[in-house]
């Protein structure tokens, strides 16, 4: 197992990091990725993008979006993340997830969502210790079957709701 | 720019590293000169993207030949070039209709017909087939698909990931197209005909004859159980769906035990049946896994829908049955069918316990429905509103016209009940439309009412909603302790029907109002509780759960009550509904006990829990940085600030301030210092109350057999029971030490659903 100390977190630069993501979270995930899917990601938020470095060797990273949400909610989403399995257990997952959400949070984020397969249960209880609740269970979410939770951390209050349709809402 | 040195493009050798060199065409012209000069003009990173390049085409987008995504690369079969063979053996016959089944049960549970019945050859070449009875077998399985498809279209409660209705351009086709009705004349034509054609060839053996027979009569069944129940009937066979699915169950019962089921053919098989005959029609973006089932899980699999037919059939009986079916006629028992909580309730039960497969739900959606209403409710006319009016003490027979905007209410009662008819997680999405819209329509039919909103209870006060008892109203204002003993009336000592005051009934409108209320609180309940079921809470959160649902439920049980004051006295409350009220009374008083229990867990360093955000989980750090416990508990019962029929949305102050008091009442009233044995004696008392408010609801729901009352009640209590037992054995460990043999270093706190889905038997172990 590596040393902790010897992993920084730096931002997504350009196109050479990209080479070093892709087939980190490749390896990793379990549904398959398009080129066009990173693109989708690293090129309208390149910000929310950061990698954990242990030297010249990219052993994590993060991609993350932050959109608007029927009209009136900053939604940050996390798409990917991932740390190399002989990192693992250092905290550098929620290393990498509170630096972008601290990065969300400068750019007016309301909250941040993410989905995350039921069974992957270090997953869970990482974004559970950050402050995420489960807020929806979606089924058969994933391409083997599998049920999902929709994790949410709310970051602001939302506006007042009591003259506004539920489903402005939610 | 077409070429005509095709030829010429495609000798051209690539590099070792491109794909392979594509075959003749016309009309190509290679590119790759033109694109590398195109991709040196870019920067590094410099992206060319159209707007409308959106997340679900980033998706959606696949790699060729990756095949991790690419379903067109690997083998591919073209159905037509099959060469099918010339006959099949009895026994051959016998696995080929097996594996039909297996496909149309795993097509059933969500997977595409590419992949599951059109994997089988013969479907693509149904004319070829020479065995009548394959033929048509597989002629009346595509008819009864043709009618769950539009079933499931019609009824939209199923969602894509329950059941994909796209068809692919497959022949799919009714028994007899273009005629709605005639099917029942040409299936009792197969029956009669089924024997003759087996006897006919010489080299079937009798088990083979019988076998095969039984695979057809299943289907003529099957197809006529599904018409049956999607509407295609005669009114007046109505009591007939019990034999209806007592025939397909014996049915499915004779295959399962059918010998030849373990017989497999399996090169056989394996060459009828091939899903990349089908490879160019699945979706384009990244294939979905489906697995088909073996025959034997296929055949549970539809016995467990037939298991759901029957248990949702029987709720006619479970929800609305009359005092005293025993002495009433048959016209008497329908004529006293009523209480729209009491159906409710069972439907929801039923949800809760089968979680019904999606061909269930759409057929529930179907018999919810007006016109076949009756099927479910035993009314004639099918008429919604008179659910409710017995609900609310009026005549269903005289004040039906009476209610404005009877429209309206038989479009909420609708949909109410077509909630239950989603999968659980859309349930708990859904339900939020629904409160909103109850909500709405109370606020419709408010009127101004010269009762004292106080003395009705409706105006949420979070510091006295869960400390009703007696003991505590001495801690309260004199004057409040007045109001909640009148809001309480004698309920808690007589049955409903001693409820009755002498106050004259007013009008329609203010109870309408109160329905809607009832049915908001419901509802809201029935969000949070489907909460535990998804298993979306985390066990810090169970503290603000259990007070928001008793918070609600005393909502719930006021607005009822108020009801009841207003009935008029040839009026009463019927006994399946007041059992289903002292229910949700026993159910406050559990929630006030967990609530309790769990605060005495919290605020002793002995025991492994906590119930507030922030404490050990999630991290303290993380909680200064991203958030607090304000913004948590909004986020978690902050989709109710919105309501505006009087029922009060308790806010994290008011959760805090309620918390507070609570523990200051206690504390009143004691020379004990420890808060936590205060809380854990006060969970003691709010247990056994829950005790005997279920065993008083057991009582009068044990008079109207059978039911879905009983069940709950029998189960709440068991978990009343037991958690007092536990948290009694806790107070003598506690306030006597010498008792134990060794102080724990730590108590570990854990919750056990087993025996109720929303209200877990605590268990304490000593680390």
């Amino acid at each position: 197992m590596q040393d902790a100390s010897q992993v920084h977190i730096i931002p997504y630069r350009d196109e050479n990091h990209l080479a070093l993501i892709q087939p980190l979270i490749d390896k990793d995930l379990s549904e398959p990725y398009s080129i066009f899917t990173y693109r989708y990601f690293i090129s309208q938020w390149p910000h929310l993008c950061f990698l954990a470095m242990n030297k010249e060797q990219c052993v994590g990273a993060v991609v993350c979006k932050l959109e608007s949400h029927k009209h009136y909610i900053m939604r940050g989403y996390i798409a990917m993340l991932v740390v190399r399995h002989d990192c693992r257990k250092l905290g550098l997952g929620s290393k990498l997830v509170s630096t972008a959400i601290e990065a969300m949070i400068a750019s007016g984020c309301h909250e941040v969502t993410l989905e995350a397969e039921v069974t992957n249960i270090a997953a869970l209880r990482l974004y559970q210790n950050l402050g995420f609740i489960r807020d929806k269970r979606l089924e058969k979410y994933y391409l083997n079957g599998n049920d999902a939770f929709r994790l949410k951390l709310r970051l602001q209050s939302t506006p007042k709701l009591r003259n506004l349709n539920y489903q402005g809402y939610i | 720019m077409a070429s005509n040195d095709s030829a010429e493009v495609a000798a051209t050798k690539a590099s070792p590293d491109s794909p392979r060199v594509i075959p003749t065409l016309q009309g190509w012209k290679d590119v790759t000169e033109s694109f590398d000069i195109a991709k040196n003009e870019l920067e590094l990173g410099e992206m060319i993207q159209s707007q409308d390049f959106n997340l679900y085409s980033a998706m959606s987008a696949i790699g060729l030949m990756d095949p991790k995504m690419d379903l067109g690369c690997g083998k591919v079969r073209d159905a037509r070039e099959v060469q099918l063979p010339q006959a099949l053996t009895a026994k051959q016959i016998i696995n080929v209709m097996d594996q039909l089944l297996a496909c149309e049960m795993s097509w059933l549970d969500s997977h595409t017909l590419p992949q599951t019945v059109f994997s089988c050859v013969y479907t693509h070449r149904l004319s070829e087939i020479t065995q009548l009875e394959l033929f048509t077998f597989l002629r009346l399985q595509l008819a009864t698909m043709d009618s769950i498809i539009t079933l499931v279209e019609d009824e939209k409660v199923a969602d894509e990931e329950d059941f994909i209705t796209w068809t692919h351009g497959f022949q799919i086709r009714p028994l007899r197209p273009g005629q709605s009705d005639g099917d029942e004349e040409t299936l009792r034509s197969i029956l009669k005909d089924i024997d003759e054609t087996t006897a006919r060839d010489p080299e079937y053996e009798k088990a083979e004859r019988d076998a095969i027979a039984l695979r057809i009569r299943f289907r003529v069944q099957f197809h006529r159980t599904v018409r049956y129940f999607t509407g295609h009937w005669q009114y007046d066979q109505w009591q007939s769906d019990g034999k209806i699915l007592a025939e397909l169950e014996q049915l499915v019962n004779s295959w399962s035990t059918c010998p030849f089921l373990h017989h497999v053919d399996k090169s056989l098989i394996d060459f009828v049946f091939d899903e990349s005959i089908n490879r160019h029609l699945l979706t384009s973006s990244p294939p979905r896994s489906a697995p088909i089932f073996d025959v034997s899980s296929a055949l549970r699999y539809l016995k467990a829908i037939v298991n759901e037919l029957k248990a949702f059939v029987s709720i006619r009986d479970l929800a609305l049955v009359s005092p005293d079916p025993m002495h009433m006629s048959l016209a008497g028992i329908v004529e006293n069918r009523h209480s729209l909580h009491v159906a409710v309730h069972a439907i929801q039960c039923f949800a809760s316990e089968f979680k019904p497969k999606a061909l269930t739900r759409s057929l529930m959606a179907r018999m919810m429905l007006p016109p076949y209403v009756s099927l479910l409710f035993g009314h004639h006319h099918g008429d919604f509103i008179r659910l409710a009016m017995t609900d609310l003490g009026l005549d269903p027979k005289c004040d039906v016209k009476q209610i404005e905007q009877p429209g309206k209410l038989r479009r909420g009662i609708s949909s109410l009940f077509k909630l239950f008819c989603r999968n659980q997680g859309r349930q708990r999405t859904n339900v939020l439309r629904e409160v909103y819209w109850w909500d709405r329509f109370g606020v419709s039919c408010r009127e101004v009412s010269d009762l004292d909103e106080a003395e009705s209870g409706l105006r949420g006060d979070p510091a006295r909603i869960l400390d009703l008892s007696s003991t505590n109203q001495k801690g309260l204002n004199p004057s409040r302790s007045k109001q909640i003993e009148s809001a309480n009336g004698n309920c808690e000592a007589k049955p409903a029907n001693d409820i009755k005051h002498s106050i004259p009934y007013y009008g329609q409108k203010p109870c309408l109002q109160y329905l809607s209320l009832e049915l908001t609180a419901r509802l809201m309940v029935h969000h949070w509780l489907l909460g535990f079921e998804c298993n979306l809470y985390q066990t810090y959160e169970y503290s603000a759960v259990y007070f928001n649902i008793g918070y609600v439920l005393m909502s719930l049980t006021n607005a009822t009550k108020t009801i009841v004051s207003k009935m008029s006295p040839e009026r009463s409350m019927h006994p399946l509904r007041t059992a289903l009220f002292l229910y949700d009374e026993g159910c406050r008083w559990l929630c006030k006990a967990f609530l309790t229990a769990l605060e005495a867990f919290s605020t002793n360093d002995s025991f492994d829990y906590t119930s507030s955000y922030g404490g050990t989980s999630p991290t303290s750090t993380c909680q200064k940085i991203f958030g607090s416990g304000e913004l948590w508990y909004e986020q978690r019962f902050g989709m109710f600030k919105g309501l505006q029929n009087d029922l009060v949305y308790a806010d994290h102050e008011s959760f805090l301030s309620f918390l507070k008091m609570q523990e200051e009442s206690l504390q009143d009233d004691s020379k004990e210092a420890d808060i936590s044995i205060l809380r854990l004696r006060d969970a003691a008392d709010s247990f056994l109350t829950a005790r005997r408010k279920l065993e008083h609801a057991k009582k009068f729901s044990q008079r109207c057999t059978p039911n879905a009352v009983t069940p709950q009640v029998l189960k709440a209590a068991r978990v009343a029971v037991e958690n007092s037992l536990v948290i009694s054995r806790l107070l003598t460990a506690q306030t006597h030490p010498s008792t134990l043999t060794a102080k724990p270093s730590a108590r570990k706190v854990s919750f056990n659903f087993s025996r109720h889905p929303h209200f877990p038997v605590l268990t304490i172990t000593c680390t």
